[in-house]
């Protein structure tokens, strides 16, 4: 439970204000490169509470630009891609992507008009499979070396969708290891073969157990949470047994994304970025520890949930997220399917557009979304002060943020963490393309 | 309505009118009192709401219940005799002249 002033001062990130200012000062994803794959190369981004058009000219490049036209302000996401930039379809002003003005055609021959006029232009980076802007000040801070921008293009996959509520709950779920044991429980266990690209359906390291059984039967997890140099590091057992104990071990990287394995072969690094108060897009980089992944595959499977171009999920507040109380009695915990992303969608739209934290209980499970809300509080008050926040990175630090471990399986050992660390190393060493072991 | 007087960690006061039935921690959070943190929400399982029940002029405190001490043993800052939960202290008619005191820390 926190103040309605705490609530405000954590969820609300427009221009100024202080969180708004925090997340800033992080690149942030805007597109997936795939949205540039048909014949329009033109797209509108709403970021952070503020509009940009983001295009891809005809060299290549990436150029973010403030959406309205510095002429009269019209709409240059519904522009003319042509004579190497961007042209506004009201008067034919044309701007690269530096946001240069190049062209002022009405304009009488000889005038320097275009020469004084700038547009404002972000840096961009293509990381992945996803377009990153930077619209904070000064130099953007340099990117980590995280698995999942370690690993070729060949063994990762980016896709995105859009959630309609504010991003801090969204990214709360993702702390909250408890809710699997029930908000995505599953009456029977399927067969695992049938479970490429989607998350908790496989078995997992080192048991013949289907993970659904595990996280069915052993709805009491014991969760420890420790800060460290990325963010937080959540461990979660489940002893299953004397003998046996189920562990995941999962990540939030600071601010704004969480790091968790997905199957034994693939882990997930999910961003949670505000479209303004009330949205936000997840951004997800899957990365095989293992062979290539099947993009087509991956692809084909979402797009069936988020259609182009909006990425807005068919199922949705308008129509009950497709809510089955026959399927809630006989198959599922909660009733909407067996694709436990509409699980999560669900969990947090229907908290409202941003959660009322005054209205909250929290428990001991809580505890990772309490230990991120003081995580939060100490960034906010670093920036206030003119400081640098956690994970905006140097050049020199970048190297050393590598990883982080993340893990799913079954130990036998008796000790818990060498188990993890040990398992991590060796998916790391066996990866192909060399993922190296978090410092 | 009840007036609970907060003193703060740096020696201030501050005076807040809690509604009947609602405890010390819910008005000292609903009204952004600092230092008294209240993570739960009141359903007993974490003892930020820690305070030193400092004076009191009319009626009575609920009596502390075994939750309450149990969980008092592990409040960050130093546990005393007069040290309670503010989850556990309701506002109620005839209470009169309640003063706490923020404590130096809650975790
Ligand atoms: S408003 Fe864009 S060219 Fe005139
Ligand atoms: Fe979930």
């Amino acid at each position: 439970m926190i103040s309605q002033k705490q609530n405000d001062l954590y969820t609300r990130v427009g221009p100024g204000t202080p969180c708004g200012t925090l997340l800033r000062r992080y690149w942030q994803p805007v597109a997936l490169v795939d949205e540039f794959a048909g014949k329009r190369q033109v797209k509108a981004v709403r970021l952070l509470g503020e509009n940009f058009v983001l295009f891809r000219d005809a060299a290549g490049r990436y150029g973010m630009l403030d959406r309205d036209c510095p002429h009269r302000n019209a709409d240059l996401s519904f522009g003319r891609l042509e004579h190497g930039g961007l042209r506004c379809p009201f008067h034919g002003w044309l701007f690269d992507a530096d946001g240069n003005c190049l062209e002022t055609p009405a304009e009488p021959v000889g005038s320097t008009l275009c020469k004084k006029v700038r547009q404002k232009a972000y840096p961009t980076e293509v990381r992945s499979g996803v377009v990153f802007a930077y619209i904070g000040p000064g130099t953007p801070p340099a990117f980590p070396e995280l698995d999942c921008f370690a690993a070729p293009d060949s063994h990762t996959f980016a896709f995105k969708g859009l959630w309609e509520c504010n991003w801090l709950q969204s990214l709360e779920v993702g702390m909250d290891p408890a809710h699997a044991s029930f908000l995505h429980r599953f009456f029977e266990d399927e067969d695992p073969e049938a479970s490429y690209g989607k998350q908790f359906r496989s078995t997992t390291f080192d048991t013949d157990l289907p993970i659904t059984r595990v996280l069915r039967e052993y709805d009491r997890p014991e969760i420890g949470v420790t800060p460290v140099d990325h963010g937080l590091r959540l461990t979660t057992l489940r002893r299953i047994d004397e003998a046996q104990t189920h562990v995941r071990v999962t990540n939030i990287v600071f601010p704004q994304a969480f790091v968790i394995p997905m199957s034994p072969e693939v882990t997930i690094s999910q961003w949670h970025v505000p479209v303004d108060d009330h949205n936000n897009f997840w951004f997800t980089i899957f990365t095989s520890f293992t062979g290539p992944i099947d993009k087509a595959t991956m692809r084909e499977q979402r797009l069936a949930t988020y259609p182009e171009p909006d990425y807005r999920p068919i199922r949705n507040r308008s129509n009950s997220w497709g809510y089955d109380p026959d399927e809630q009695k006989a198959a599922t915990f909660l009733g909407m399917g067996f694709d436990i992303n509409i699980h999560d969608q669900w969990a947090c739209e229907s908290q409202g557009p941003i959660q009322d934290r005054t209205r909250e209980h929290l428990g001991t499970s809580d505890k990772g979304i309490i230990a991120y809300r003081r995580m939060l509080s100490r960034e906010l008050e670093r920036v206030e002060k003119g400081e640098r926040p956690l994970m905006c990175l140097t050049p020199e630090e970048a190297p050393a943020m590598r990883g982080p471990v993340s893990y799913d399986g079954v130990d036998r050992s008796g000790d818990v963490e060498r188990y993890w660390r040990e398992g991590d190393a060796k998916r790391r060493a066996d990866a192909p393309w060399g993922g190296k072991v978090e410092a | 309505m009840t007036d609970v007087t907060f003193i703060l960690r740096d020696g201030s006061r501050e005076v807040v009118d809690i509604a009947e039935g609602m405890s010390v921690m819910q008005g000292a959070i609903l009204n952004d009192v600092r230092g008294i943190d209240g993570e739960c929400g009141g359903c007993l399982s974490c003892a930020t709401c820690h305070v030193y029940v400092e004076s009191l002029e009319a009626g009575e405190l609920p009596p502390m219940g075994e939750d309450e001490n149990g969980l008092l043993d592990g409040v960050a800052a130093e546990r005393r005799p007069n040290s309670r939960l503010g989850c556990q202290l309701l506002a109620a008619p005839g209470l009169k002249g309640l003063v706490v005191r923020v404590p130096e820390r809650q975790v």
